[in-house]
C-alpha cells in the first residue's frame, strides 16, 4: 500500500509538471502560467471553488470506487451527473414546489435518476452479457443529447435556448457539498468495511466463484454497486446545479465531473477515503484549468493533465511491482 | 434517392469503419484500446493544422501519424507495464481530446478542405472499402496474421510456441492509432470541410470500437457493421423531419447499444467463443 502511494506521488508529480510545462510550450506564456498556478493554491476564491468542483468527482468517485471492488467497470458517472443535475434544476425551479419540499425532491429526484440510468447497463450485463464498459459510455453521449432536447423544449425559457435558474432561496452553501462527500466517503468505508454486502462486494470482485458460495449472485452483487454508483453520481449532480451551476445550457460534450471520478476511483485504488483527497487535486486541476482559459489554453486541457497524471501513475505502479 | 442515401451513408461511414479496421487488429491481438475516440479528435485537429500549412494530403498523413504517435502511450504501459488496459485507454481518450483542442488554439487555421467527390476524397472511400480484403488476407493468410490471431486466442500458449507478444501487440496498437488519426482526419477535412472544433469526433470512436464486437471481429463484419452505423446516421434528417430535434443525434448510439445486446445475447445462445479474449 505505502509502496504504491510512493508511485502515485511520483507519478502525479511527473505528470502534473509534464502538463504544465506542454501548456507552456503551446502557449508561449509559461510566466503567466505559473502565476495562475501559486494563485490557485494560494487565494481563498480559487480554494472554494476547488470544494465546489470536488463534489460531482468526489462523489462519482466514492461509487465507482465501490463498482470497480466488485469488477463492474461502469464509466456513466458522467451522464447520471448530468441527468442528476436536470432533475434538481427541475425540483427547484420548475416543480412549483417550495422551500424544504423543493430542496428534498431536488435531493431525491436526482438520485432517483442517477440508480435508474444506472440500471439500463447493469441490465444489458446481467441479462444479455454486453459490456457495461462500451454501453455505459455511449449512454453518456445520450443522456446529453436528451439533455439538450430538453432545454430546446419543455425547459425552455425566454428567447435564447437556456433554462430557468435556481431560485436563490435554494442554493447551497459551499460547504454543504464538502459534508456531503465526507458523509459519503464515510459510509462507503463502513459499508466495506463492516457489513456483509461490502464482504459481498470485496469477495465478488476477486474470486465471483466465492461470493456465489456465501449466497451472493452475481446479478445481486452488480444490482447493489450500480444503483449506490447512479445514486451517488446523481446526488453530486444535484449539488453541483444547486452549489454553482444554477442553471443549464446545451452541450456539445459532457462537462467531464463523471470522467475526472473514473480517473479519481483508479488513482485512489478504490478507496473511498483516498478518493476525497485526489478529488480535490483533480478539481483543484480543473480549477487551474479553467484560469488557464484567459492565456488560450482550452477547457479541456483539465482533463487532459488528469489523464496524463493517471498514465504516469500506470507506469510508476508497474515498475514497483517488476522490482518487487 | 435510394443510391443517394447508400452513397451517403458510405460518406459518413468512411471514418468510423477506419477507425474501427485498426481498432480490430488490436483487439484480435488480444488487447482493446478505449482511446480511439481521442485519438479520432487528435487526428482531425492536427490535420487541419497540417493542411492549412501544407496541402490536404500531407494534412490526412499528419492526422494519422499523430494517432500513431500519441497510442505509444497506451501501448508503453499496458504492453511493456501490464496496466490495466481499460484504464490506459480511457486516460489515453481524455489525454488527447485536451491536446486536440490545445493544439486547435496554436493557429487559427485557414479551411483547407477535401472536396466530397475529388479523386482524394474518392481514394479514401476505396481504402475503406478494399481494407478489410486487405486485412482479411493478412490475418488469415499469412505467417504474421497467424502469430497475430494466435496471441489474441491464448497469449501463453503464443508465447511458448514463440510468438513475439509485445511486439505484435505494440505495432497493432499503433496501426490502431494510424487509423484512428486518419479517421479524425477525414472528419475534419472532408465531412467538415476544413474545420475542427471541441468535440467534433462527437463520440464516433465509441461507435467505432462497438462496431468490431458487432462485426464478430472480423474485417468483413466490421465492414459490414460500420456501414449498417453509417446508414443509422445518415437517417438524422429524417429523424429531425419528424420533430425528434437533438434527440435523433442519439439514435445511433441507441441502436448499437440495443445491436451489443442482441449479439451478446446470441454469442452466448449459441456458446461461441469469441476469437479474442
Amino acid at each position: 500500500m505505502e509502496q504504491r502511494l510512493g508511485g502515485v506521488l511520483a507519478g502525479g508529480a511527473l505528470g502534473f509538471a509534464l502538463a504544465v510545462t506542454i501548456a507552456s510550450l503551446a502557449t508561449g506564456r509559461p510566466l503567466e502560467i505559473v502565476e495562475n498556478l501559486i494563485w490557485v493554491y494560494t487565494s481563498p476564491a480559487p480554494l472554494v471553488n476547488t470544494v465546489l468542483l470536488s463534489v460531482p468527482i468526489a462523489m462519482a468517485a466514492i461509487g465507482l470506487s465501490l463498482s470497480y471492488r466488485a469488477r463492474f467497470i461502469t464509466i456513466g458517472a458522467e451522464g447520471q451527473i448530468v441527468l442528476g443535475s436536470v432533475a434538481a434544476l427541475w425540483a427547484t425551479a420548475y416543480s412549483g414546489l417550495e422551500g424544504s419540499a423543493a430542496l428534498a425532491l431536488a435531493l431525491l429526484l436526482p438520485a432517483l435518476s442517477g440508480a435508474l440510468y444506472a440500471l439500463i447497463p447493469f441490465l444489458l450485463r446481467a441479462y444479455a452479457g454486453a459490456s457495461e464498459v462500451l454501453t455505459s459510455l455511449m449512454l453518456n453521449l445520450v443522456a446529453v443529447y436528451v439533455t439538450n432536447y430538453l432545454i430546446a423544449t419543455y425547459l425552455r425559457e425566454g428567447a435564447f435556448v437556456m433554462t430557468r435558474i435556481v431560485p436563490p432561496e435554494l442554493r447551497a452553501e459551499w460547504y454543504l457539498g464538502l459534508v456531503m462527500i465526507v458523509a459519503a466517503a464515510l459510509s462507503a468505508h463502513l459499508l466495506l468495511t463492516r457489513t456483509r454486502w461490502g464482504l459481498a462486494i470485496e469477495v465478488y470482485g476477486r474470486a465471483p466463484k466465492a461470493a456465489e458460495t456465501y449466497g451472493y449472485s452475481a446479478r445481486q452483487v452488480m444490482l447493489l454497486v450500480s444503483l449506490l454508483s447512479g445514486g451517488l453520481a446523481g446526488l453530486g449532480g444535484a449539488v453541483a446545479m444547486l452549489s454553482f451551476q444554477h442553471s443549464l445550457t446545451p452541450m456539445s460534450f459532457p462537462p467531464g465531473y463523471g470522467y475526472a471520478g473514473a480517473l479519481v476511483a483508479w488513482l485512489s485504488s478504490n478507496n473511498p477515503l483516498a478518493a476525497l483527497f485526489a478529488s480535490l487535486f483533480f478539481s483543484s486541476l480543473m480549477v487551474f484549468g479553467r484560469s488557464l482559459q484567459a492565456v488560450g489554453v482550452p477547457l479541456s486541457y483539465a482533463l487532459a493533465a488528469q489523464a496524463l497524471i493517471v498514465l504516469f501513475t500506470l507506469i510508476a505502479v508497474a515498475r514497483e511491482r517488476q522490482w518487487q | 434517392m435510394a443510391v443517394e442515401l447508400l452513397l451517403g451513408a458510405l460518406v459518413s461511414a468512411v471514418p468510423i469503419m477506419l477507425a474501427a479496421y485498426g481498432e480490430m487488429v488490436l483487439e484480435r491481438a488480444g488487447r482493446v484500446n478505449l482511446g480511439v475516440d481521442g485519438m479520432m479528435a487528435l487526428g482531425a485537429s492536427v490535420a487541419v493544422i497540417v493542411a492549412s500549412l501544407t496541402s490536404p494530403s500531407l494534412g490526412l498523413a499528419a492526422g494519422a501519424l499523430a494517432g500513431a504517435l500519441i497510442s505509444l502511450l497506451y501501448a508503453v504501459p499496458v504492453v511493456y507495464f501490464r496496466a490495466d488496459q481499460v484504464v490506459a485507454g480511457l486516460a489515453l481518450a481524455f489525454l488527447s481530446w485536451g491536446l486536440a483542442d490545445l493544439v486547435a488554439t496554436l493557429s487559427v487555421p485557414l479551411s483547407a478542405p477535401i472536396p466530397q467527390g475529388s479523386a482524394l476524397h474518392l481514394s479514401l472511400l476505396l481504402l475503406a472499402l478494399l481494407l478489410p480484403l486487405v486485412l482479411w488476407a493478412f490475418l488469415y493468410f499469412t505467417w504474421a496474421g497467424v502469430e497475430l490471431r494466435a496471441i489474441g486466442y491464448d497469449e501463453k500458449a503464443a508465447r511458448n510456441r514463440g510468438a513475439r507478444v509485445e511486439r505484435t501487440r505494440t505495432l497493432s496498437a499503433l496501426f490502431g492509432g494510424l487509423m484512428a488519426g486518419l479517421a479524425g482526419a477525414y472528419m475534419s477535412l472532408v465531412l467538415y470541410q476544413g474545420k475542427y472544433f471541441a468535440g467534433i469526433t462527437s463520440g464516433w470512436g465509441w461507435l467505432a470500437v462497438g462496431s468490431v464486437i458487432l462485426g464478430y471481429w472480423h474485417p468483413l463484419g466490421v465492414a459490414l457493421s460500420t456501414y449498417a452505423i453509417g446508414l443509422v446516421l445518415s437517417l438524422r434528417p429524417y429523424l429531425e423531419a419528424l420533430g425528434l430535434g437533438p434527440l435523433s443525434v442519439s439514435a445511433p448510439y441507441l441502436v448499437v447499444i440495443l445491436a451489443l445486446a442482441l449479439s451478446s445475447l446470441l454469442t452466448r445462445r449459441l456458446r461461441l467463443r469469441p476469437p479474442t479474449t
